[in-house]
């Protein structure tokens, strides 16, 4: 086929613009008239998004400088500091995601004030430093630079984060804002963040951290307009919860806000099955429901949801360990289910695995801690579901049998898998990771965190995941935490032309890490897009990216 | 409504000089046969001399399914996955003549399916994929590796 030969116009326009960014780049390394064409299409480009990698400054400027149309932008800012992404603000951003932002300081508000003044969304997700002045500041001054913002979401991630950053932030809100998240880490007593007088706008989503009680969730339910609910307070290794909410509070909330169409709750530790059922029961429209920490969820919450018209979309039960399959089998009644994640729930077994099968819109599956077994996974194998993010961490009675089974079910999975999480499972070894650099053709992530039994011949085998099948996608992401069974000589496995297209690594407690720093090193400089974490953060470093330094390499 | 759909046929003719008759109804869906159909020239036999009979042949084949009205919304998605499942040169040949005869629906659905064919290939495949030469001197593939490497090396 004369790909060159294509009409020119036809062929930038229309092909090109289909493929993402990391396909473009490749495009342009065919010939000198591909390149052309690419450079042609790059500036037609209206977005991007590289959320899932996190580049350094030189690549970053490769990949920026050649996509002169951008409006929005959506970068994973885990090694880039305040001088490298400077550079590529300006007047043409529109929307701007800035995640995992663990070397720039709160300079980069005040920057983005003096630079975007045409910003609408801004999102950022910010390591806390220095005092609450300071970022109030240059909050201040961000936000009288961008006075047509409509969405502003401010994360910012610490050890013990003083939220009084946030507070009278409201006074300085431009009147545009429609949306607004706010997110410091909680403490026991949080701060009073919100004001209700934002009720009248026609807002999404809030974000309240403060000691709520029954009534505060009576006069949340004045805000009829209200789509989308999120009521947080956690703590990692700290039980912490509203203690003043029962189920009263539930009933207020889902009288007054019929309209939500996402809830997520978590911490509310005195609210039983009544409560969470009403919310269930009179917001018809409600697509995303998550719950977590419920310590009296129980099935009997979703006992009558085949009465309920709920086109639900997303459902998170995390931790709720008195969640049974039943659950399962009623949500499954929902046509239009996307994303089911039960992690942690410990009662929840093989059956909901037949009860899921025949859903065709299912794409994110999340098991981890269920009493799941070989044949639950054989169940899943031969199923239609485009299961694309699968994870059974924990499930310790799955073997490499049930990996076989999975991949070699003949079911859709076998080619819609991309991501998968086998953490801390006993059950798997070498041969299960055999089968999955051989048959798991779609699988770009995969986690392997804690498997003891996983040895050198894993790493090689994965290393060599493209050559076994021509159909076969580049692994990008790969978590080797603790995987006291490999070996220093698997180094040898990670240097080039071995995993083509790897970004991030974790190899934090193995032996990699150990003495031979040396070959570390010669690995990061064959490529510097790589990111290696020693530190043992989840995937993408997405849950720990806050504590990385500036020494990080 | 009374439909005064009118039940001309019009006459293609293909680069191999085969014919092929064609409600007028199936040919509009084709913009370049409508555009003609409309100007009143498409009484004699209209020649298509950059579209073989094979692919012609699929073309309206293509039209004629999506003017039928018995067809359900599922079947039209299954035909229309199935149809593509074609080697490269007919997707090439069927590439050119959707773009000729301008087929909107066609010619989106084959794009879609050489972007396919391209996703997350690394230079060489798609070099073999598509049989392009390599026209870069070595001093113009580092430069360009050490800007793209990152995407597949």
């Amino acid at each position: 086929m004369e790909l060159e030969a294509v009409p020119f116009g036809v062929m930038v326009k229309e092909v090109l613009l289909k493929l993402d960014t990391e396909t473009l780049c490749s495009v342009a390394c065919v010939s000198r008239a591909l390149r052309f064409s690419v450079s042609q299409a790059l500036p037609l480009l209206s977005s991007l998004h590289l959320s899932a990698f996190s580049p350094d400054a030189q690549t970053l400027a490769h990949i920026l400088y050649r996509c002169s149309g951008l409006n929005c932008l959506t970068l994973n800012c885990l090694r880039l500091d305040d001088s490298s992404l400077g550079r590529f603000l300006g007047p043409h951003l529109q929307e701007l995601n800035l995640l995992s932002c663990s070397l720039l300081s709160y300079q980069i508000l005040a920057s983005i004030g003096e630079t975007c003044p045409n910003l609408r969304v801004l999102m950022l997700e910010l390591v806390e430093q220095e005092s609450p002045e300071v970022f109030k500041s240059n909050l201040a001054r961000m936000l009288s630079g961008c006075l047509y913002l409509e969405s502003l979401c401010l994360k910012i991630r610490g050890t013990d984060v003083d939220a009084s950053a946030f507070q009278s932030v409201q006074f300085f809100l431009p009147k545009t804002l429609r949306i607004l998240k706010l997110h410091p880490v909680l403490e026991q007593d949080g701060i009073q963040l919100i004001k209700l007088d934002l009720e009248d706008r026609p807002h999404k989503e809030p974000l309240l951290h403060h000691d709520l009680t029954n009534n505060g969730l009576q006069s949340l339910g004045f805000c009829h307009r209200l789509t989308s609910l999120s009521l947080i307070r956690s703590r990692r290794n700290h039980q912490v919860s509203f203690k003043r909410i029962n189920d009263m509070g539930m009933f207020l909330l889902s009288e007054g806000c019929k309209g939500l169409e996402s809830v997520r709750l978590c911490g509310f530790s005195r609210v039983s099955d009544a409560g969470f059922a009403s919310i269930l029961h009179s917001c018809q429209r409600l697509k995303k429901f998550e719950v977590r920490n419920a310590l009296f969820l129980s099935d009997l919450a979703f006992h009558d949801l085949t009465g309920v018209p709920c086109p639900l979309v997303e459902v998170r039960l995390l931790s709720c360990s008195l969640i049974t399959s039943e659950t399962v089998k009623k949500l499954a009644c929902s046509r239009s289910l996307e994303v089911l994640d039960l992690c942690g729930c410990k009662s929840i077994a093989n059956s909901c695995l037949s009860s899921i099968s025949c859903l065709h819109r299912l794409t994110s599956v999340n098991l981890s801690g269920a009493d799941v077994t070989n044949y639950g996974l054989s169940i899943l194998g031969q199923g239609s579901p485009p299961i694309t993010h699968l994870c059974i961490r924990g499930c310790k009675r799955v073997t490499d049998e049930g990996l076989s089974l999975l991949l070699h079910g003949g079911g859709t999975i076998s080619k819609s898998l991309s991501a998968l999480d086998l953490g801390h499972m006993p059950g798997i070894s070498d041969k299960a990771i055999l089968t999955i650099a051989k048959a798991g053709i779609g699988i770009t992530e995969l986690c392997i965190r804690y498997c003891f039994n996983v040895t050198d011949s894993s790493v090689e085998a994965l290393a060599m995941k493209r050559r076994f099948q021509d159909e076969s996608k580049l692994l990008r992401r790969l978590d080797l935490f603790n995987c006291i069974g490999l070996s220093v000589e698997s180094m040898r496995s990670l240097k080039r032309p071995s995993f083509p297209g790897l970004h991030w690594l974790g190899i934090g407690h193995t032996r990699l890490t150990g003495k031979r720093t040396a070959v570390l090193t010669e690995i990061c400089r064959e490529r510097p897009w790589l990111t290696l974490c020693l530190d043992g953060c989840e995937m993408g470093c997405h849950d720990g990216w806050q504590f990385h330094g500036p020494d990080y390499r | 409504m009374s439909s005064s759909k009118s039940n001309k046929i019009v006459k293609l003719e293909s680069s191999d000089n085969k014919t092929f008759e064609v409600e007028e109804a199936v040919a509009v869906q084709s913009e370049t046969l409508k555009n003609m159909v409309d100007d009143g020239c498409a009484n004699d036999t209209i020649p298509l001399p950059n579209v073989n009979g094979k692919i012609l042949e699929m073309v309206l084949g293509w039209c004629k399914k999506h003017v039928d009205e018995t067809v359900t919304g599922d079947e039209l998605n299954k035909y229309e996955a199935d149809f593509l499942d074609l080697d490269q040169a007919d997707l090439y040949g069927l590439l050119m003549a959707a773009n000729f005869l301008n087929v909107k629906g066609l010619l989106d659905r084959v794009l879609q399916r050489v972007a396919d064919m391209i996703k997350g290939k690394k230079p060489e495949e798609i070099r073999r994929i598509f049989n392009i030469k390599n026209d870069f001197t070595p001093e113009e593939e580092e430069e360009i590796r050490l800007e793209n490497a990152w995407a597949f090396d």
